[in-house]
């Protein structure tokens, strides 16, 4: 069976606290309408739009994750699983699960882009190119 | 009794429950595999995203999950272990998990609002002002008694005073390399988690012995400060840090159990009256978040609806997600099951309440992992601690927005410039206000007493969100008998508490208690009748245009 094409985005939702008090829905903007995981904010929108990008370009043909790292239980072991999975050589496995920043973007257990100064255009063009290098 | 045949009864009639009465209600609702979520039909990439069902399951557990589902059930085993576990239990599956599933559900037919959102649009502007005074007094007793419970453990355990401190300090330095120096998050969390130990070890050696009153103004200071400070700082890192520590709590006090199996020695019964109060109501408000919890629905309408991918994975998150939070509730309550009365007794009075007393539990579990005792109860209780002070600073926070909304004025942006807001819309002296008013409840020591007001108030948000969900169940000409009779009965049970409540601080002379209760109880029914006259008055077709979930059957 064909193997799909994996994607994880890494990257926080706009939500904090726990229970009795968790910031999230409407309470996660200040008064001012301005949100208050702010920097957070930014991210997921630059993260949307990839995610946009990739679900336009590729549709069915590429499998999307957007994990918040915050989800360890899921997070670690999926990526040791992608990892196994697509025979990742183990120093790039290694580099995949201790080197992912805040945001990451994880293609078939390995990691292409990583931290605050991702640019979308190059991670989008470096997932195609990845695609399309696909054996049929 | 073995504690283990308790544990495998709870986990059996929630697996039980789970395959048939959660596939009843979801029958019932009419869950729809095929119907696009709003994760689909209005993803965008940021907010609405569909998420697979484990993601979104552990996601949605670590946001509900807390310190509530283990204070209350130790604090409800004084009327004896039977009936708080046949509360847990019962009420995990009939109410609380009902509760999380239906109003996730109600919030994917509504375009992923809040259970907030659709009282407020149907309730109107009166409605939601007093849905905020009623959310702020509930957030400042919320504020009171996690303050009295986290000073009270860190006098009786001080090793977990120091370790917490140094907690925060270790939160600190995290969020300063992973959001400003851009080290990787693995590494990051494994020196922080690294770094706990550290704290532990450190709090062993050098506890802080410090007064209870010293603890609440230590608190006080510590939440005015971090409800204030950017959410980086000390807010995201903590929440990093909380979720490894929620899960090692987990696995070793579940793998400690089962290896210790302790008998259980605290008495079925104790009576239907105790210290607390009478068994109807006041056992079913103390066990809140473990067998129901108003503040679920908030979580279940904010961010998990958005991402729910296909609607058949919300009987998982929702109705599976509160069962395993009840499975957290029967472990806290084993951990004073498994003591003689008089231990119970003497550790809720003297030996520094239900944390302690879970940490002393938890610690013995441990040590069949090899852990020493004194390490596995100082790292119990750095847990629960963090979580409490997690709630603090949150719930402070929050009362903060709701207190500044309560007093501003609504302006254009051209006007901005020229309209005076209130002293009180100011985000200091909101903060201050909100802070006094619990620190003064706070300073009062009376735990016990605010515990069941907060239980009351939290479970009322949690019949408003049946009451909601039943009526739209109800405008589909939908079967709603299973958020009906539980919306009824944790009316009826939330409204009498609050009633016996108000009544005994008065014969006791807790005149603060008997305001704040009267004030909630007052609010609550004015809100409750509003909401139904509200909820069941024809729907305003205009509020309703284009969106197909509303009237018709689906």
């Amino acid at each position: 069976m064909e193997k799909q094409f994996k994607v994880i985005i890494i990257r926080e939702d706009e939500e904090g606290g726990q229970c009795c008090a968790a910031l999230e829905g409407e309470y996660a903007m200040e008064l001012e309408g301005k949100p208050l995981f702010e920097e957070r904010r930014v991210i997921m929108e630059n993260m949307g739009v990839l995610f946009s990008l990739l679900e336009k370009e590729f549709g069915p043909h590429i499998q999307i994750d957007m994990v918040d790292p915050r989800n360890q239980a899921y997070l670690i072991p999926r990526l040791i699983r992608d990892i196994r999975e697509y025979r990742v050589p183990w120093l790039r496995g290694f580099k995949t699960i201790f080197g992912y920043r805040i945001p990451s973007i994880i293609c078939n257990g390995e990691l292409i882009a990583s931290g605050k100064h991702i640019v979308i255009a190059d991670v989008f063009e470096k997932i195609k190119e990845l695609k399309e290098k696909e054996p049929a | 009794m073995s504690s283990l045949a308790i544990v495998i009864i709870a986990l059996i009639s929630f697996l039980v429950a789970y395959v048939t009465y959660g596939a009843w209600v979801a029958k019932k609702m009419g869950i729809d595999p095929l119907r696009k979520t709003p994760a689909h039909s209005m993803g965008d990439g940021v907010d609405y995203v569909p998420a697979k069902a484990p993601v979104l399951l552990g996601h949605h557990f670590a946001s509900i999950a807390g310190a509530s589902p283990i204070i209350g059930p130790i604090t409800a085993a004084v009327f004896g272990w039977i009936p708080a576990f046949l509360w847990i239990v019962l009420g995990g599956i009939f109410f609380g998990a009902v509760h999380d599933f239906t109003s996730l559900f109600a919030s994917v037919r509504h375009k992923g609002k809040s259970i907030g959102q659709i009282i407020n649009e149907n309730v109107g502007a009166t409605g939601k002002k007093l849905f905020n005074i009623f959310a702020w007094l509930t957030l400042v007793l919320i504020i009171a008694v996690f303050a009295i419970i986290t000073a009270n453990t860190f006098v009786a355990v001080p090793s977990a005073g120091t370790a917490s401190l140094l907690f925060i300090l270790v939160a600190v330095i995290y969020g300063f390399a992973v959001y400003r120096s851009n080290v990787p998050a693995l590494p990051a969390s494994l020196i922080g988690i690294a770094l706990l130990f550290v704290s532990i070890w450190v709090g062993l050696n050098y506890p802080i012995a410090l007064s209870f009153s010293t603890w609440i103004y230590i608190l006080l200071i510590y939440i005015v400060i971090g409800s204030i400070a950017p959410v980086w700082v000390l807010l995201q890192p903590r929440d990093y840090l909380n979720s490894y520590l929620l899960y090692s709590l987990l696995a070793g006090a579940v793998i400690g159990l089962f290896l210790s199996n302790p008998t259980i020695q605290l008495v079925g019964y104790a009576g239907f009256k105790t210290d607390l109060g009478y068994l109807f109501p006041v056992l079913f408000v103390t066990i809140a978040c473990g067998a129901i919890s108003g503040f679920h629905s908030l979580v279940s309408s904010g961010t998990t609806s958005k991402q729910l991918n296909s609607e058949k994975d919300a009987k998982l998150i929702g109705f599976g997600g509160m069962l395993i939070e009840s499975t957290l509730a029967v472990i806290a309550l084993i951990t004073a099951a498994m003591l003689i009365p008089a231990d119970y007794k003497s550790l809720m009075t003297e030996g520094g309440g239900p944390v302690a007393l879970f940490s002393a539990g938890v610690g013995q579990f441990l040590t069949k992992l090899g852990i020493a005792l004194e390490v596995g109860k100082s790292f119990t209780a750095l847990v629960v601690s963090a979580f409490a002070l997690t709630t603090l600073d949150t719930a402070t926070r929050l009362g903060r927005f709701i207190f500044q909304e309560l007093f501003e004025k609504e302006v254009s942006e051209n006007q901005s410039a020229q309209v005076k807001q209130s002293i009180f819309a100011n985000r200091y002296v909101a903060t201050l206000v909100t802070v006094v008013f619990a620190g003064l409840l706070a300073l009062s020591g009376q735990w016990k007493a605010i515990w069941p007001i907060f239980g009351s108030a939290n479970q009322l948000l949690a019949a408003i969100a049946l009451l909601a969900v039943s009526v739209w169940l109800a405008k589909l000409g939908k079967n709603n008998a299973f958020t009906k009779y539980p919306m009824v009965f944790m009316f009826l049970v939330t409204l009498s508490a609050l009633g016996f409540l108000i009544y005994s601080n008065l014969l006791k002379g807790n005149m603060v208690l008997v305001f704040v209760g009267a004030a909630l109880f007052i609010l609550a029914v004015v809100l409750v009748i509003q909401s139904f006259k509200a909820l069941t008055n024809p729907i305003n077709p205009e509020s309703t245009k284009g969106d197909s979930t509303y009237g018709k059957t689906v």
